[in-house]
């Protein structure tokens, strides 16, 4: 898991909808919210999140902190 | 462009799927990828489907259709079609069609736009996924309502749901450089990818419209899109079922927005329906941006506008209505004036000269130079006369395209008498001095053409005869000239302007770099406060940042690239974009090459090339920005790429008095001959062009020259550079004097101070030359434990310089078979040359040249030439 400052960075290499539902994630929001504000399906939120965290952890895995 | 096009950007979704697919027999296998049109899911469906479950797994491909959705068990017409009249024996007739009746090895089903499914098919389909019969993949597209049956799937948690999202930016660059196999502009790429916003059916569609009617090209090997695309039929017709869907009054909001956007709500109330635009929000047609007063509308996306941009009567009224409305409001905005008359222009109103000559000044404060050239010429077709031709001369001089801008003049020399042709005259010397190179015709136009009395055009003219002094390199009298026009500070702001650029430039070739910043400022605040020059400040940011080159003062110069690339980014106004960013890959293409990043250096000098519309286009930019790829591809030692770089330039600097021009050029030459293995021939460049330079009295080209040729083993260079040393400043001259020393004395220690002096200050194929010269100073002296911590720092800086393959580098690094000399003049016969042609190119005698093969043959036991060239290069 990217700590905090490049995890910022990274999710900016993220489409936007991924990097959104990441950044509401840590931020405490609700599950219904993140669904409602990236337009996804609340059942289809969890598979969701983990595409955005595998995609997170391969943005990191290019690009290595410098 | 390939047929089949690459699945980028999906491996997390494919990761995702194989494991919904691989799921033990606790639960049903498979996956629903849901997503809007066009975004990928029958593509990644059809390789999930292909990919997944064992190699001998009978795999269909079903598609739900709007045509089929009104027969029962349509979509499964091909399996089974012999029914019998029970609804659910007809299901089991299908099931058993499709996963065989032995029911003895694992079933693949894909079924393609789920949603359209009629409802038998639907219960097939959920049967297929509950009583796991067989691994099912699932493309829904979101915002239908597919049947109960189908949504149940996902909801009753029976298959996860997979929201397929558009691809990000860096996916539709891989994309589209995988597709059309070379790579594309950034920004293009960036401009491709707002246009289809990530959408990869879109950006298909788009690409073969673009690339078959040429608007998508490579130019200088990047691929280049010119951004105007006009809308496929297919493409048309996705968005136009979108739009038929909404109200009239709807459309209307669409049309006033496809005019010109973005609109404030107050000016799109005067011309639409306030409610519409309500609805039109609510249809998720356009966006409004309420953090603005009063807020602002955009069309939701580009192609809407698109489909509804039209040349009819009724659209011209509209651009009409919205020009006037915009009038009302006195904007003072320069961005407001060029909007309204570019709506005029495609309006129902009649041409306002008035306006079109105001808006041409203000499309070249905001750098939109080819947009000022259309205003500048509907002003002259409008009737406004001389003053509009002249502005249309401006704006094809600032665009560098001298030779057009030079035949409008022309024409308007022959017309024009009195203070007009004085003003022409000015403009031409210009033209001539700054953009063509021709110093000779701009002062006999100065000479000839401009009264001696005519004090407020003398000052103008003195402006000129600065500039005309750097192009010829004569920095002393430029910096004299332009100092005493600043001091008597000229009311005229181009006089002014062009001063700055002379002193700018002058005073970094004389290494008087402590007093460029303040004289860049003033150009800046001049450009601030002048809307005539204001559109100067990006050449003169150019020079600013140029004039620290010599001198090695590459902090300053990067500082200077990253301000103007703050300034140009967001230029607002349409259409400049091109502008903007090629001029921001030049500098930065200049950054790259001064700090030896040459991957980068090549890239963006490329990049920076590939915009260049016209052959006349951007003449000096042009001529820079090959140079330098001649330079860089020369250190990386790619001789065929750096002399195919450098050849044209030979033919553009046609006037020989242009002496300004010429270091830059001797330094591009001298790497090109030593990528080519003739190295002193590259010394002897670089002494004449030093030499030169000392007479034209420019010391920090001197010590840039001289600093080139100790890098190619000249070891004559130390004196010359002492001296130069205590009067240039800047970094690079003692760094250069500590080099020159080290290698005529042969110490080792000192190269490495050396080495380490360059990379202080960024020049790091200079430093990696230095390294060099010391690991073969250590063996020489027998230090071997010393040569090889060298050795590591020469690997660490060729890495750090992404590849450069330089003549010390290679001595350094590669056994020697050969003395310098025959290691030469074989290069030079594996390039093809003959023994003539190598003596005419080393200025030697061809006996020679056999004598140096002769001895080199002995040496290796060689017994032709091509046992030579292949020794040589390793075999």
């Amino acid at each position: 898991m990217p700590t905090d400052k490049p995890r910022t960075k990274y999710l900016r290499r993220l489409p936007l909808p991924y990097a959104t539902a990441l950044r509401l994630r840590d931020a405490g929001i609700a599950d219904e919210v993140i669904a409602e504000r990236v337009g996804v399906d609340l059942d289809a939120l969890a598979t969701f999140m983990r595409v955005a965290e595998a995609k997170l952890a391969a943005v990191a895995f290019e690009q290595p902190p410098t | 462009m390939i047929r089949q096009w690459p699945l980028v950007g999906r491996s997390e979704e494919l990761a995702v799927i194989a494991e919904a697919t691989r799921a033990g027999a606790q639960r049903a296998r498979g996956i629903v990828l849901s997503g809007s049109a066009g975004v990928g899911k029958t593509r990644v469906a059809r390789d999930a489907v292909a990919g997944c479950g064992p190699r001998n797994a009978r795999r269909h491909w079903i598609i739900g259709t709007a045509s089929a959705r009104s027969v029962p068990l349509g979509a499964f017409a091909d399996i089974a079609s012999d029914f019998g009249p029970d609804p659910l024996r007809r299901v089991r007739e299908v099931i058993d069609g499709l996963i065989g009746a032995t029911r003895d090895g694992e079933v693949i089903v894909g079924v393609d736009d789920a949603h359209l499914l009629d409802d038998l098919s639907a219960f097939t389909v959920h049967q297929l996924v509950t009583r796991r019969l067989a691994t099912v993949i699932l493309t829904i597209r979101s915002g239908e309502q597919p049947p109960d049956a189908i949504t149940a799937i996902w909801k009753d948690h029976h298959l996860p749901n997979l929201e397929l999202q558009p691809l990000s930016l860096p996916e539709i660059k891989d994309l589209v450089e995988q597709v059309l196999g070379g790579p594309v502009h950034s920004l293009c790429a960036r401009r491709l990818w707002q246009y289809t916003e990530g959408n990869a059916l879109y950006l298909r569609h788009l690409l073969d419209d673009e690339v078959k009617a040429g608007r998508m090209a490579q130019r200088s090997g990047v691929w280049l899109w010119d951004g105007q695309p006009r809308l496929s039929p297919t493409l048309a017709e996705f968005v136009e079922t979108r739009i038929a869907r909404a109200p009239r009054p709807v459309r209307d909001v669409l049309d006033a927005l496809a005019v010109t956007e973005p609109l404030d709500t107050d000016v799109l109330a005067a011309v639409a329906d306030p409610d519409a635009l309500v609805e039109a929000e609510s249809l998720g047609l356009v966006r409004i941006d309420s953090r603005a007063r009063p807020a602002t509308v955009r069309l939701a996306h580009p192609m809407l506008g698109e489909v509804r941009r039209t040349n009819s009567l009724r659209m011209r009224r509209l651009r009409g209505r919205i020009a006037t409305e915009l009038a009302r409001r006195s904007e003072t905005d320069p961005r407001e004036l060029v909007r309204r008359a570019v709506l005029t222009v495609d309006s129902d109103l009649a041409p306002d000269p008035a306006l079109l000559n105001a808006a041409t000044w203000a499309a070249m404060q905001l750098l939109d130079l080819t947009l000022a050239e259309t205003l500048a010429e509907r002003a002259v077709t409008a009737g406004s006369g001389i003053e509009a031709k002249l502005t249309h001369v401006m704006a094809l001089t600032w665009q560098e395209r001298g030779q057009d801008a030079e035949a409008v003049l022309a024409e308007l020399a022959d017309q024009t008498s009195g203070p007009l042709r004085v003003q022409i005259a000015l403009l031409r010397a210009l033209n001539f001095a700054v953009i063509l190179g021709q110093t000779t015709s701009a002062e006999r136009e100065l000479d000839e053409e401009v009264p001696a009395e005519d004090d407020a055009a003398q000052v103008l003219a003195s402006a000129l005869r600065a500039l005309i002094d750097v192009v010829r390199g004569h920095a002393g009298s430029a910096v004299e000239r332009a100092s005493t026009i600043l001091a008597g500070t000229p009311a005229n702001d181009l006089a002014q302007m062009l001063s700055i650029f002379a002193l700018v430039q002058a005073l970094g070739e004389l290494g008087r770099i402590d007093e460029v910043e303040s004289v860049a400022n003033s150009g800046y605040r001049l450009a601030d406060r002048s809307a005539e020059v204001s559109h100067l400040r990006v050449p003169l940011a150019f020079l600013h940042a140029y004039a620290f080159r010599p001198a090695g003062a590459l902090t300053q110069s990067d500082a200077t690239i990253a301000s103007i690339r703050r300034d140009t980014l967001d230029v607002p106004f349409e259409g400049s974009w091109h502008v903007a960013e090629s001029w921001h890959a030049f500098v930065a293409g200049l950054s790259a090459m001064n700090r030896g990043s040459l991957v980068e250096a090549r890239r963006l000098s490329q990049e920076s090339l590939a915009d260049v519309g016209s052959d006349h286009g951007g003449r000096m930019r042009k001529r820079f920005a090959r140079l330098w790829l001649a330079t860089v591809a020369g250190m990386a030692g790619e001789a065929a790429d750096a002399r195919r770089e450098f050849t044209p330039i030979q033919r553009w600097d046609a006037d020989p008095d242009a002496r300004g021009w010429h270091a830059e050029r001797s330094i591009a030459q001298a790497w090109v001959c030593a990528a080519e293995g003739a190295v002193s021939q590259a010394v002897s460049i670089m002494r004449d062009a030093a030499n030169q330079e000392r007479r034209l009295g420019r010391p920090a080209w001197e010590v840039l020259l001289l600093q080139t040729a100790t890098q190619f083993g000249d070891h004559t260079t130390a004196p010359r550079l002492a001296e130069l040393a205590d009067h240039v400043q800047g970094p690079r001259a003692p760094a250069a004097a500590a080099h020159a020393a080290a290698l005529a004395a042969g110490n080792g220690d000192e190269l490495v101070g050396a080495s380490r002096q360059y990379e202080a200050f960024g020049d790091r194929v200079a430093a990696a030359d230095a390294a060099a010269q010391a690991v073969l100073a250590y063996r020489r002296a027998g230090l071997r434990g010393a040569a090889m911590n060298a050795s590591a720092t020469i690997q660490r800086l060729a890495t750090e310089c992404q590849g450069a393959q330089t003549p010390a580098l290679r001595a350094a690094t590669t056994p020697q078979k050969f003395t310098d000399r025959q290691h030469e003049i074989i290069s030079l016969a594996a390039q093809g040359l003959s023994n003539k042609e190598i003596a005419d190119r080393l200025a030697m005698s061809k006996r020679s040249v056999e004598g140096h093969l002769f001895r080199a043959s002995q040496r290796v036991a060689a017994n032709t030439r091509e046992q030579l060239i292949s020794i040589l290069n390793g075999g």
